[in-house]
């Protein structure tokens, strides 16, 4: 990685100090992620231009997408 | 050019975002579309499938001549590659998004495993791969990924929730960087956009914060719940909660970062699709990408002299810092059972998903 220019050397030193934390987190086998991000890109609109409590949007993100991943489960087993 | 703080990201404007790539399954007659094409390599008869971002017409010619065979590269569109698995006619070598991609078509068998490959190559040891490589990895019988067979080789991956920065807008707005260690709280970052952000006659001028991460918001509050010290999946990932202590605090930033209208959000998408022309073009002041942005800005000698790069910032006490894509070829194989893919996501639309946020052919990272 190239660090002959300012820029370089300090977005490398950045790096080279956060790779401790690196991770990868758990996504589910029964849905593509990209559905479940067209279910929050068709909830959360909704939810800010109304105000709606963050609670109340948990639930309906909750029964949305947990319905998705139901019927994947059904279909992989 | 003003940001429209408003309006969704319409089908034309994807089609624009996304290099033209999108085909919609019911345009595909089961067979690939070769969206550009190579002279071929003399006197091959045998024909490689490869879906990836566009070739440059010469690395393709070079490459054939390499392989002698021909190659047909079809852009890379998600919605394209369940219709071709579908069709029982997949493409022989996919780059995917190995983090969130691999549990999906392992489950489903529609990957191939690449153990004997590496057990014969000379070349590619396993033990000589980066850790990342593994998220390529799944054990169907436990569901677990990170172990099992190796469906898959990282092209180079990031910690995609970092952010870049740019100096000289930070101090027109006289706020005093954020540090190269310590990583800044959400509410910290969220306050930061609101007093970078620029507005003429109530539109959005100058992005104070574009917070999104790749792979669209599910993997922003998959990391946020993360730092939070929660998990937004289920130990055996068959059901979210997003009612948790841990959850419902990523949920209400990501509110609150979407209604005070700062950056772009699942509310009022960027219309350039990704972050770098905003980024190039002085209308944005942080954003969220991880190490490869660099190779995109150190291509312009004068935005790399005002950007700097920052650590991931924190919702809650634990420091995380995932990488949220590892993209990689990996070789699709042709399904055994009726199962289709995308059967059990038939919202699934290209001119609403958030991969939009992937970047365009040519703007691979170092």
């Amino acid at each position: 990685m190239p660090r002959d220019t300012a820029f370089h050397k300090q977005s490398y030193d950045v790096q080279q100090r956060e790779l401790p934390y690196f991770s990868v987190l758990p996504v589910s086998p029964y849905a593509q992620v990209d559905a479940l991000n067209v279910v929050l890109t068709k909830v959360l609109p909704n939810a800010v231009k109304s105000g709606t409590a963050a609670g109340k949007v948990a639930d309906t993100l909750n029964s949305q997408i947990n319905d998705q991943l139901k019927r994947g489960e059904e279909l992989v087993g | 050019m003003p940001v429209a703080p408003r309006g969704s990201l319409d089908r034309r404007r994807f089609l624009a975002a996304s290099a033209g790539a999108a085909l919609t399954a019911a345009a595909l007659p089961g067979c690939a579309s070769s969206v550009d094409s190579g002279s071929g390599a003399k006197g091959a008869k045998e024909t490689l499938t490869i879906m990836d971002v566009a070739w440059e017409k010469k690395d393709q010619q070079k490459v054939e001549q390499e392989l002698g065979m021909n190659l047909d590269i079809v852009t890379y569109d998600i919605t394209k590659l369940n219709a071709m698995l579908a069709g029982n006619n997949p493409p022989d070598v996919v780059r995917g998004i190995g983090a969130t991609d691999v549990p999906y078509f392992a489950a489903r068998d529609l990957m191939t495993d690449l153990d004997s490959y590496f057990a014969k190559s000379d070349v590619l040891k396993p033990s000589d791969l980066a850790p990342a490589n593994d998220v390529w990895r799944y054990d169907s019988e436990t569901k677990k990924q990170g172990t099992g067979p190796r469906y898959g080789m990282a092209k180079d991956y990031s910690q995609d929730c970092m952010f870049w920065y740019r100096t000289d807008l930070f101090e027109a707005a006289e706020l005093e960087l954020p540090s190269d260690t310590e990583p800044l709280s959400c509410d910290e970052w969220l306050d930061l956009g609101k007093r970078l952000v620029k507005r003429r006659l109530g539109k959005v001028k100058v992005y104070g914060l574009s917070a999104g991460t790749l792979g669209g918001p599910l993997t922003t509050f998959m990391w946020m719940t993360a730092s939070a010290g929660g998990s937004l999946f289920a130990d055996d990932l068959a059901t979210v909660d997003f009612s948790s202590p841990e959850a419902l605090k990523a949920l209400q930033w990501y509110l609150d970062y979407a209604k005070a209208d700062i950056g772009p959000s699942v509310v009022n998408p960027n219309p350039d699709g990704w972050d770098w022309p905003t980024y190039q073009a002085n209308r944005m002041a942080m954003a969220t990408d991880g190490y490869w942005f660099g190779g995109t800005i150190g291509g312009d000698a004068k935005i790399a002299e005002v950007s700097r790069f920052a650590p991931a910032p924190q919702l809650g006490s634990h420091r995380v810092s995932p990488a949220s894509a590892a993209p990689a070829t990996g070789s699709p194989r042709r399904p055994r059972t009726r199962t289709p893919p995308g059967s059990t996501s038939s919202t699934t639309s290209p001119a609403s998903s958030p991969r939009t946020a992937r970047p365009p052919a040519g703007a691979s990272p170092p």
